[in-house]
């Protein structure tokens, strides 16, 4: 192989790497929702609803990535016996995933919503398993609007 | 004794070996799957045997705990309690002093453990140590006794030791510990681990043990309850531990299954990946080796990912996302340990790829022998390789930003001189991740350089070359800031890096090229200080930007309402105020649980755990307050308000009211609690407070907070709250902000909606970095809010520097030491020069006493806080003792006993200090009543201070107390009545006052930082100088030396000192002159010997041809006179022979001619391979000869002449040829170990013995019938003025080989 292919095909191979870093790296990331429609002239109730919805289905079927999409910038999390405070949107995804590893939940459904309330909130109880022991908690969570798209801002398990 | 690595590296490269190793590998995996099935199978079939078993097993272990727990206590309080002094103490009259009790219990004080003397009557005479709760003198009997006490916060365990003499109890010795920790508290003052770590130490098994004075849990299945025995056989209380379930056995089971097949598994991924960095040490394609090397180690970095490894094994902080996650590689950094681990791959990766390209070999010369005609594809290149340099100094500056934002760390945190190991942790990565970018970095640019000035420009010239390099980065600099949304860095700082980076190249360029001698062989050293200069700003500017962050996130909070929160919160407390378990302490009676009830319920609700300003009260069926607890609501606005005036049924409502001109919401949640039968036994009421003021800093003491918060908190620096109506400061949370502040004119101007501002605030003459907002409900109305942080001044920005670089040193030298280890261990040695070691020595004597230093000046600031503390105590408790006496008229007893909480926090209110009020031996009154509530502080007043304050009658005293592991001061002063008897004690405790210890040791930090620093610096400044002054004529001796040794002996040393070194210079300069002028001497007499020797040759052989020309002629000049018939024959003969020997003549003439040339050489770079291919190619069509050429020198350029050269080979071609008679192959092969080329050229003619082959390269020695044998002797000649060697190997019958190795440029 000449050397000016050599060059061109290390030099692909690089961006090519980096680019895909680089997209996952980037701090503007546009992130869109898996099951979130980001059509504008879609109702602001349907687009948190959609939300509250996401999350009591990520609690009851234990897929945290449909909970962890709704985290942008930053949330406060309030986990029962672990973390407390304002996180980041690497650290709550991490802090959330490994959390549900050791707090199995068996079933989860929101009790109460408030879409018109300032901000608006859900809250729910259910069960989970932890070290082979089966507890109660309870769901707190509020949204708020970022960046023109409703996110997570608060999320407490108590 | 070193490692011997080089077997197992043996056994790992043959691949038997490796097989063997495999099979085993996977056998082991095999019979660990298996056995997991195998036991899991048993565990069901098993399990209801096995389940009592582990249940015995366990509570046989707890007991066991217990009873050395009781026996060390019993032992300890019984050493004293039977110590004859004791006896004698409490035998003597009653006239004794109780201070001499004090004074005997002080001296003999256990840790952990509080003691209280009784007398006979069972009346308490002193006590050393927190007393906590009042001990119930019943259980004091004639034998020893024990019991578990439960308070709000802690249970006690007590041990009672009778003191007899002569078989007469005189008094008894009580022992208290804490036994467990009832609140669910786990902050850095307090952890509620103590019962369950206390007592499952030392045990394979972790279980959560909790305590009970009673067995009500048995009525749960899920729990296994373990009576805790006292000495006589009397239940003390009960253990609870979750029953062991099946599943958690079967999950143990597989963790550990795992763990060992992961292990396995590892070792696999490990054999593999060491395959593929033998295969890249052994291939020679310098493309495959990097593939192969790259491809190897991180295979093995996702691996450990992807086996999870090594966070299954370790379950350690480091591997939490808590401090660090960052989602970036796909799991590479999801953890501050997975990112150091990563970083330290990228590195080797880097510095492997670097160092055998860049570091190493000349891609000038590379570039310059291998010419690309298409400049399309040039400037293709040159802009590909800015383009992904500037990538990638792009993707640093996100691994900044991420390092700072997406971690929970505090990188300027100035009141810890040693950083904790998670700050080590990040900063080594980080510094790992720089040096990488600026090695990467610096060859891209190099590379960019070496393809404009080889390949671009028409005529190489540095200058222009660098120049352009410059150009080229500057505007792609440029255009990339521009493309770019969310740029990360701004141009200035990027512009700033290019410079930087180009700099780093240029120096290492010129170490390359030789050009300056200080910097030569220091290509590392440049790297690594360039590296720490990029890091520090970065990652102090990239915190501060995290420190405005926190405020904005702050401002939002406090301008969105949050109404729905904290009527949420509210229901939600009462909820969990009411529920079963309170009910049921209501029913129970018990005064002391009664009592406690708001605190506790408080402890375990969300109210602890957000923080918020509430009260809690319980009430009984007729109104009346049971229990109470408050944090920042003072309790008379609540009875005010509350007293006769309860709803019947649950509400929550809201109200707002004014509070020191501030209107505050109160959410108030009252609800009746009922009993089985839906009678009502009591109520509950509920307020929770939302301010503004309490989002930055609820009045909850750190202490009390029930878990560590994320990164809320600006620890040592002080947030300003100032709201402004209609132009006007409203109010503030600072005393020293003007009452009369007016809001800056311009900022309605520059309002846009929504948005608030960042500006510089100047309060009383210091500035402010000050963020303006309005809330988000109202933005049009006249009011705006602010929060401003202490701009950084210079100092500030210089500790930061110097203390980043302290680090950074410190980490460097371990690093070094650990390399030098290493290599020590594995048998290599590592070199370091001279000047090296002079530089070391020098930097380690300044630092050791820089250390003790460090360590007497630490000592000296923490006492010097110390003092300031004690002082300040001293001074409060002076002015709070004299304003209680004056303002409430506290002049006698009677009156202390009127001195309510209220009177106190108004007092404190006003003096910005807390404190407690003390009767002659338990708490009266106080200004933070929930510390009480808590039984945080001791309600009694401390021994130490009843002894000094009471008894000794001293003016002033301080001690240090405990909570939980944190140590603080507190001071007292006596409250003494009218008539001059003291009646009281005033306590003022520096814990409230943490954070302004905190601010003042962080202010004393930053002056011994730079004091440090400069010193470190100066040293290491003075070192360098005086080690290179040292060793430079050390350094010129040596290159004396290696001159000398190649021959030249004209050396001359310019300036010598005139020390021992400089007198050595000297006489060696003379001794090398003295030599030289023998050297010239000897070449002259070898010359005129080789030239006497040359000249009876020639004169030899010069006769040889004309002996035979004379014999022709006077054979010819005898035919002629005999006038022989056959003369035209003779003629012809005599002629023929005469041109043959005048050509031999001629040929002779030559020959001499070339040996004693000496020749104008034209040296220049030399592709070998070239040369050897046009040799080769002379004689291709000679005779029937083959040649087989093996070019494996993947590099073969030398400094040669290249006729030269091209003769020498053609000599030893041409010798080939003659042995093998034209016939047969050749073959003539090329290898390179990166320093020289090997030539070897082997023929299968019929060989020469040992002695010719010694004899090869003398002069006239020749094998062959023909020639002068001079010709390897030139070809020596010319090989050893090259800096080679030639050899010849030889068989008889076999052939001969000649081995040629020549310096590669």
């Amino acid at each position: 192989m000449s050397i000016a292919r050599k060059l061109i095909f290390l030099a692909v191979l690089l961006m090519s790497f980096t680019d895909i870093q680089y997209i996952s790296a980037t701090q503007t990331k546009q992130f869109t929702p898996q099951k979130y429609s980001e059509n504008s002239q879609e109702p602001e109730t349907e687009k948190i609803n959609s939300i509250f919805h996401d999350v009591e289905n990520a609690l009851s079927s234990n897929d945290v990535d449909l909970l962890t999409q709704h985290i942008f910038k930053q949330v406060k999390l309030t986990l029962r016996d672990a973390e407390n405070g304002y996180f980041s949107e690497n650290q709550a995804i991490y802090i959330i995933k490994n959390y549900f590893t050791t707090h199995k939940v068996i079933n989860f459904k929101f009790t109460l919503s408030r879409i018109s309330a300032e901000p608006p909130f859900a809250t729910g109880g259910g069960y989970w398993n932890m070290k082979g022991k089966q507890e109660k908690f309870q769901v707190y969570i509020t949204v708020t609007e970022r960046d023109k798209r409703w996110v997570l801002a608060q999320f407490i398990i108590y | 004794m070193y490692i011997n690595i080089t077997s197992i590296k043996n056994a790992l490269r043959n691949s038997k070996s490796t097989y063997l190793i495999l099979s085993f590998c996977l056998l082991i995996l095999a019979v660990s799957l298996a056995f997991e099935s195998i036991y899991k199978n048993y565990l069901e079939n098993n399990w209801k045997v096995l389940e009592s078993s582990y249940e015995n097993d366990f509570a046989y272990k707890i007991q066991s705990q217990f009873s050395k727990y009781q026996s060390a206590t019993s032992d300890a309080i019984a050493q004293i309690a039977q110590s004859p002094e004791m006896r004698e103490l409490l035998s003597g009259d009653n006239n004794t002093s109780r201070s001499v009790f004090f004074e005997y219990l002080l001296s003999n004080s256990i840790p952990e453990i509080t003691e209280e003397l009784y007398d006979r009557n069972k009346q308490i005479l002193s006590w050393a140590g927190n007393r906590g709760i009042i001990t119930d003198t019943s259980f004091l009997t004639t034998k020893v006794n024990s019991v578990i006490i439960d308070g709000a916060i802690y249970s006690y365990y007590l041990i009672s030791v009778p003191v007899q003499q002569n078989d007469t109890i005189v008094g008894y010795l009580v022992g208290k510990r804490f036994f467990d920790v009832n609140y669910p508290i786990n902050n850095r003052f307090i952890n509620n681990s103590v019962f369950s770590s206390t007592f499952t130490a030392g045990l394979d098994e972790m279980r959560v043990l909790n305590y009970s004075s009673d067995s009500s849990h048995q009525s749960n299945n899920d729990l296994v309850s373990i009576p805790l025995l006292n000495f006589t056989g009397g239940r003390l209380g009960f253990v609870f531990f979750t029953k062991p379930t099946l599943t958690e056995k079967i999950d143990v089971l597989h963790d550990r299954c795992t763990a060992v097949n992961r292990f396995i598994l590892l070792c696999i991924i490990c054999m593999v990946a060491y395959k593929f960095i033998n295969l890249s040490g052994r291939t020679a394609k310098i493309f495959l080796k990097l593939i192969y090397y790259t491809f190897a180690l991180w295979f093995l970095r996702y691996s450990l990912i992807w086996l999870d490894i090594p966070q299954s094994i370790m379950h350690i902080s480091l591997f939490d996302a808590n401090d660090f996650a960052s989602r970036f590689g796909y799991g590479i950094a999801r953890s501050l340990a997975d990112l150091f681990l990563s970083s330290v791959f990228l590195i080797v990766n880097i510095y492997f790829i670097a160092s055998h390209t860049y570091l190493k070999r000349d891609w000038a010369s590379y570039f310059s022998s291998h010419k690309i005609k298409n400049r399309f594809i040039l400037i293709l290149g040159v802009v590909l390789f800015t383009i992904l340099l500037l990538l990638l100094i792009r993707g640093y500056a996100a691994a900044i930003h991420s390092a700072v934002f997406d971690s929970a760390i505090s990188y300027n945190e100035p009141t810890i001189v040693l950083p904790p190991l998670k700050i080590w942790m990040m900063l080594l990565s980080l510094i790992f991740l720089t040096g990488s970018l600026v090695i990467a970095v610096t060859c891209f640019i190099l590379l960019i350089y070496d393809i404009i000035s080889s390949q671009l420009l028409s005529k190489r010239n540095s200058l222009t070359a660098w120049i352009t390099v410059i150009a080229i980065l500057i505007i792609g600099s440029i255009l990339f800031g521009i493309s770019q949304k969310n740029p990360l860095l701004a141009q200035g700082q990027r512009a700033f890096l290019i410079l930087l980076f180009t700099g780093t190249s240029l120096a290492v360029w010129c170490d390359r090229e030789k050009i300056l001698h200080n910097v030569r062989g220091n290509r590392l050293l440049i790297l690594v200080v360039v590296s720490v200069i990029l890091l520090v700003p970065l990652l102090d500017k990239t915190t501060r930007n995290l420190e405005h962050n926190q405020i904005e996130l702050i401002a939002n909070e406090i301008s969105i309402p949050v109404d729905s929160w904290l009527t949420f919160l509210t229901n939600t407390a009462l909820d969990e105020l009411s529920d079963q378990k309170i009910r049921q302490v209501l029913l129970s009676a018990d005064e002391y649980e009664i009592s406690k009830l708001a605190f506790s319920g408080w402890a375990n609700s969300l109210l602890s755990k957000e923080g918020n300003n509430c009260s809690v009260i319980y009430f009984d069926k007729n109104g009346k307050t049971l229990s109470e607890f408050n944090i920042g609501v003072p309790a008379e606005k609540l009875r005010g308000n509350n007293a006769g005036n309860l709803p019947t049924q649950r509400s929550v409502f809201t109200e707002e009211k004014p509070s020191n001109g501030v209107m505050i919401k109160w959410y108030t949640g009252y609800t009746p609690l009922l009993d089985g039968s839906g009678s009502v036994i009591g109520s509950v009421l509920v307020v929770v407070t939302g301010g503004r003021k309490t989002i930055l800093r609820s009045d909850t003491p750190e202490i009390l907070r029930t878990s560590i918060s994320g990164k809320n908190e600006l620890h040592y620096r002080a947030l300003i709250y100032s709201e402004y109506i209609d132009g006007r400061l409203n109010n503030t949370n600072r005393e020293d902000v003007p009452k009369d502040k007016l809001l800056p004119h311009w900022i309605n101007e520059k309002y846009l909606t929504g948005n608030g501002m960042w500006c510089t605030d100047t309060i009383e003459g210091k500035l402010y970095d000050t963020y303006f907002f309005k809330e988000q409900k109202s933005p049009l109305d006249g009011s705006w809010f602010a929060l401003g942080i202490e701009s950084s001044n210079t100092k500030e920005y210089i500790y930061s520097y110097l203390r980043y670089l302290l680090l950074y040193s410190f980490i460097s030298l371990v690093i070094v030491l650990l390399i030098w280890s290493i290599r020590s261990f594995s048998g290599l040695h590592y070199r370091m020069s001279f000047r090296g070691k002079l530089l070391v020595a020098f930097i380690a004597i300044s630092l050791i006493p820089l250390v003790f230093i460090a360590f007497y000046n630490r000592h000296f600031v923490q006492e010097r806080a110390m003092e300031a503390t004690v002082k300040y105590l001293s001074e409060q408790s002076a002015i709070i003792t004299s304003e209680v006496q004056k303002r409430y008229q506290v002049n006698a007893p009677v009156a202390l006993e009127g001195l309510s909480d209220d009177q106190c926090m108004m007092i404190a209110s006003d003096l910005n200090t807390d404190f407690n009020v003390y009767s002659l031996s338990s708490i009266r009154a106080t200004s933070k009543p929930e510390m009480f509530d808590a039984e945080l502080l001791d309600p009694f007043l401390s021994a130490a201070a009843s002894l000094n304050i009471i008894w000794r009658g001293k003016e002033y005293f301080y001690e240090t107390q405990m909570i939980g592991n944190y140590s603080y001061v507190v001071g007292y002063r006596p409250l003494i009545a009218e008539n001059g008897i003291i009646m009281g004690v005033v306590s003022v405790p520096a814990i409230y006052k943490q954070k302004d210890i905190d601010q003042e040791i962080a202010r004393s930090n930053i002056y011994l930082y730079m004091a440090y620093a400069l010193s470190l610096g100066l040293s290491v400044l003075i070192g360098l100088i005086l080690a290179s002054r040292i060793s430079s004529p050390i350094r010129r001796l040596r290159e004396a030396t290696k001159r000398i040794a190649k021959g030249d002996l004209d050396i001359k040393f310019r300036e010598t000192g005139e020390d021992e070194l400089g007198e050595l210079e000297n006489s060696f300069g003379r001794m090398t002159h003295d030599l030289k002028h023998a050297q010239d001497q000897m070449l002259q007499a070898q010359r005129e010997i080789a030239w006497k020797e040359m000249a009876k040759q020639v004169a030899h052989e010069i006769k040889n041809p004309l002996t035979p020309m004379k014999l022709s002629i006077q054979h010819l000049q005898q035919a002629y006179k005999d006038r022989i018939k056959d003369f035209e024959n003779v003629f012809h003969q005599v002629t023929t022979t005469i041109l043959e020997q005048i050509d031999v003549l001629s040929h002779i003439a030559s020959e001499f001619s070339h040996f004693a040339r000496m020749p104008q050489r034209k040296l220049e770079e030399v592709d070998v391979h070239t040369v050897l291919r046009e040799a080769v190619s002379l004689f291709n069509k000679y005779g029937e000869l083959e040649f087989d050429l093996k070019m494996n020198a993947t590099y073969s350029i030398i400094h040669a002449d290249k006729e030269e050269l091209r003769r020498a080979l053609i000599n030893i071609i041409r010798n080939s040829i003659d042995a093998m008679n034209e016939k047969g192959v050749i073959s003539i092969s090329t290898q390179s170990d990166g320093k020289r080329l090997g030539i070897s050229i082997e023929d299968r003619g019929p060989g020469m013995t040992d002695e010719s082959v010694k004899r090869l390269f003398e002069p006239n020695f020749s094998t062959k019938t023909s020639g002068m044998g001079l010709g390897l002797t030139i070809v020596k000649k010319t090989i050893d003025e090259l800096g080679g060697t030639i050899t010849f190997s030889s068989a008889i019958g076999k052939g001969t080989t000649a081995t040629i190795f020549l310096p590669l440029k």
